[in-house]
């Protein structure tokens, strides 16, 4: 059996892997965190591996899965400071599943990993070097769901193409431009507050609101809370939404203007990634509900059509990925069904594979 | 019907580095060739090379060696050696960064006009003070002349809404008005009004990406039919570009984070970003980028090489966004002092946009002079690149022409 823990504050995800296969749960956190922790870890005999999700590990966490100890957990209490509740998650989780479950083997499944390959041109802020040198950079986040979309890209067309520019689109979309499997850039930075706009959060803003919030009185939570939480469709729509209310909901004014504003910042950041790799073999979208966004692609395929990007006009059904650029497209374009559960515990088990591999 | 008998424009234009000031003769039309020009380098700046005053006009054409703190020295530097020159001035004009909410067209300085433009102070911290001095220094020396100010916030307020608003919650932006302004509105006016001429292409429809990299500000602009259409500077002069003491874009949380993890003061953090990053934060020895290519490879300044990196990787990525925003565009354009001079920054800038059509001439890029504009492009290229000057003070001598038609005593 394998266990996976996903921090959500105040929630927690978890998704349980067992030969009978999977279930997974969204638990509120509160009281007794062991306890809660131990019913889904279940005996010590039939557990395999606990995996950890860890938002952002800053620059001292680069490799996307590694085996926890104790000097790691070290290294996740000085990332707390990064993202206070999640990280505090990850930490106090791991922490008391090393210690209820000694025998498991225990995984840290980073998500700002990938990123940490990224060149310091783009890595770094344009501040005063010192903050660098105390490891202040562009994180990026969601690097876990970035470089699989590499891989599944990959596995769907030829060694020829190197340039991929990929898009999650979700109720926090990001964007990445990669090249042979390395980053180049990406739309996130110190969190993954910046670039697009999310559910909650502003995506790029100019920055001054933070000081102008301040002298009106305000306290660092209630901007934070502005910032992060009503913020992006929310403020917008006037309510919470999701991603699949704008793109596929019925056209109120409000939500009609939330659409074009996120789709012209995607269109953006597509023109940012595209500058940095210096042309694109394969624009690769990935959706937890693809079909759903089918015709948002397209919308957004069809800003891309003086880069030569064409589209079939059936866009077919049935399995996934699903290829949308047509026979004479300058540039491939694929939909991918993201499924997190079953990205993550694939890249569990690579770092099974990879330790077999290594044994002499 | 009797002609109108010219009048003497003086234009002042404050960058956050540097002052320019120039004469401009109105008749029936504003003349676009100067009788007196002057420009104030490095003001203010920490680097190697010491300020001065570079004059050119019928008597007077020298460069001053002058300590410059800053623009008030400088403009009082300019009106004296106007007055020893005998040159005429009637009225003068000067740019205005950011106008706010309180102004959308050029506006005569009177009492209540000056209070409204001291409120605007803190919303370009680096300009709006700075220009406010130069007025208050003209007010002192030529205290008989009309003054206007002519805004750069007026240009883009074509910019669409999807474009300059901000997802934050409505009863914020109510409340500060924060919303994306734009910046440099003025030169990229002149540019969306000269430029299709030079490239010999219908303006209708004509679409552009111009960038204004000045030796202090820089931005990138959207231009479609004349038209703003998107600006990389937003509420403030703070984000878009690497410059050379602003930071340009940051994750909005950084301020927060520094604030709590560090324990910076707001004012504190506000004066970091925009006095000490930028290519100063991250080259250290200055601000100035001839400064930094000249010492790129010098093993003492490491990070020379870094900062340039960095300016011209952000440049590209904002190019690339807009021409993608545009839907693909025409004609690419770089103006003000880098951008005219800098023909580095244009050769780096362009790598990686082969994909957009962009293709430089390498010995054209190369050579252009900067003081007149040069098709950079090469024959095959689908984008004519143009190396243009900008000609922001005469935008604001128009403005102030058609302002005050019949009301300025010549």
């Amino acid at each position: 059996m394998k266990v996976l823990f996903d921090p959500a504050p105040p929630y927690l995800r978890c998704c349980v892997f067992s030969n009978g296969g999977s279930a997974a749960h969204l638990v509120k956190l509160q009281g007794d965190w062991v306890a809660t922790i131990l019913r889904h870890l279940g005996s010590e005999a039939e557990l395999e591996a606990v995996g950890y999700v860890l938002y952002n590990g800053g620059n001292r966490i680069r490799t996307a899965v590694s085996l926890l100890s104790r000097s790691s957990l070290q290294k996740i209490g000085r990332c707390v400071p990064l993202l206070p509740e999640y990280n505090s998650m990850t930490l106090k989780l791991a922490g008391y599943g090393m210690q209820h479950r000694p025998t498991a083997r225990h995984l840290l499944l980073c998500d700002t990993a990938f990123f940490t390959r990224l060149s310091p041109v783009v890595r770094n802020y344009a501040l005063p070097y010192e903050l660098t040198r105390k490891g202040l950079g562009r994180y990026g986040a969601f690097g876990l769901c970035h470089e699989w979309i590499w891989q599944q890209t990959r596995a769907q067309t030829s060694d020829a193409t190197k340039k991929v520019i990929s898009i999650s689109l979700g109720d926090h979309t990001s964007l990445a431009a990669i090249h042979n499997g390395s980053p180049r850039e990406t739309t996130t930075g110190l969190t993954a507050l910046e670039g697009v706009m999310s559910s909650g959060g502003c995506g790029d803003i100019d920055p001054t609101i933070v000081f102008l919030l301040k002298t009106a009185g305000l306290s660092y939570s209630d901007i934070n809370r502005i910032l992060c939480n009503e913020s992006g469709f929310a403020a917008l729509a006037g309510r919470p939404c999701t991603l699949g209310d704008i793109v596929s909901g019925p056209a109120t004014p409000a939500l009609a203007m939330a659409k074009r504003l996120l789709r012209y910042q995607i269109i953006k950041q597509i023109g940012a990634m595209l500058s940095a790799l210096g042309g694109v073999d394969a624009f690769s979208f990935a959706s937890e509900k693809p079909q759903d966004m089918i015709p948002f692609v397209l919308e957004i395929c069809q800003a891309l059509a003086f880069l030569g990007v064409r589209c079939r006009p059936d866009t077919g059904r049935g399995r996934w990925p699903r290829e949308l650029s047509a026979a004479d497209s300058a540039v491939k374009v694929f939909v991918h069904r993201f499924d997190r559960w079953a990205v993550m515990k694939a890249a569990l088990e690579s770092f099974g594979n990879i330790e077999q591999e290594q044994q002499p | 019907m009797p002609m109108k008998k010219p009048q003497n424009i003086l234009v002042f234009n404050c960058g956050s580095s540097s002052l320019g000031c120039k004469i401009f003769q109105a008749g029936e039309v504003v003349n676009t060739r100067p009788i007196f020009s002057a420009k104030a380098h490095r003001v203010g700046t920490k680097g190697s090379e010491p300020s001065f005053v570079q004059y050119e006009g019928p008597a007077l054409c020298r460069k001053i060696v002058e300590p410059l703190p800053d623009h008030r020295v400088a403009a009082r530097h300019m009106l004296e050696q106007i007055r020893l020159n005998h040159v005429l001035v009637n009225l003068i004009g000067h740019r205005f960064v950011h106008g706010g909410d309180f102004f959308k067209t050029a506006v005569i300085i009177d009492r209540i006009v000056m209070q409204e433009l001291e409120q605007c102070a803190s919303l370009a911290p680096i300009h709006n003070p700075v220009t406010l001095s130069v007025i208050h220094e003209c007010q002192e020396t030529l205290s008989d002349q009309l003054q206007y100010a002519a805004f750069d916030t007026s240009f883009h307020a074509s910019i669409p809404d999807y474009a300059y608003t901000y997802p934050v919650p409505q009863r914020i932006r109510k409340r500060f008005h924060f919303r994306k302004y734009g910046f440099h509105g003025l030169s990229y006016a002149y540019i969306a009004h000269a430029a299709p001429a030079v490239l010999g292409l219908a303006p209708e429809n004509l679409k552009m990406v111009v960038c204004h990299l000045g030796t202090g500000g820089s931005s990138v602009c959207a231009v479609r039919n004349g038209r703003s259409m998107d600006n990389s500077m937003g509420y403030s002069p703070l984000t878009g570009l690497m410059m050379s003491t602003r930071c340009g874009d940051i994750d909005p949380m950084l301020t927060l984070y520094l604030m709590l993890t560090y324990d910076v003061r707001p004012a504190d953090l506000l004066e970091m970003l925009t006095e000490k990053s930028g290519l100063l934060g991250i080259a250290g020895f200055s601000s100035d980028l001839r400064d930094i290519i000249r010492n790129m490879g010098l093993k003492e300044q490491e990070r020379a090489e870094l900062a340039f990196r960095m300016y011209v990787h952000r440049l590209r990525k904002y190019i690339g966004s807009y021409v993608t925003a545009l839907g693909g565009i025409a004609a690419l354009v770089f103006t003000d002092d880098i951008g005219v001079t800098n023909w580095l920054v244009r050769e780096k800038a362009c790598q990686g946009l082969q994909g957009f059509g962009v293709k430089l001439d390498r010995d054209a890029n190369r050579n252009a002079s900067g003081a007149t504009a040069a098709l950079i492009s090469s024959k095959v290229s689908r984008v004519k690149v143009l190396a243009m000057p900008t000609a922001e003070e005469w935008v604001v001598a128009e403005e102030g022409a058609k302002l005050t038609r019949g009301r300025v005593q010549t």
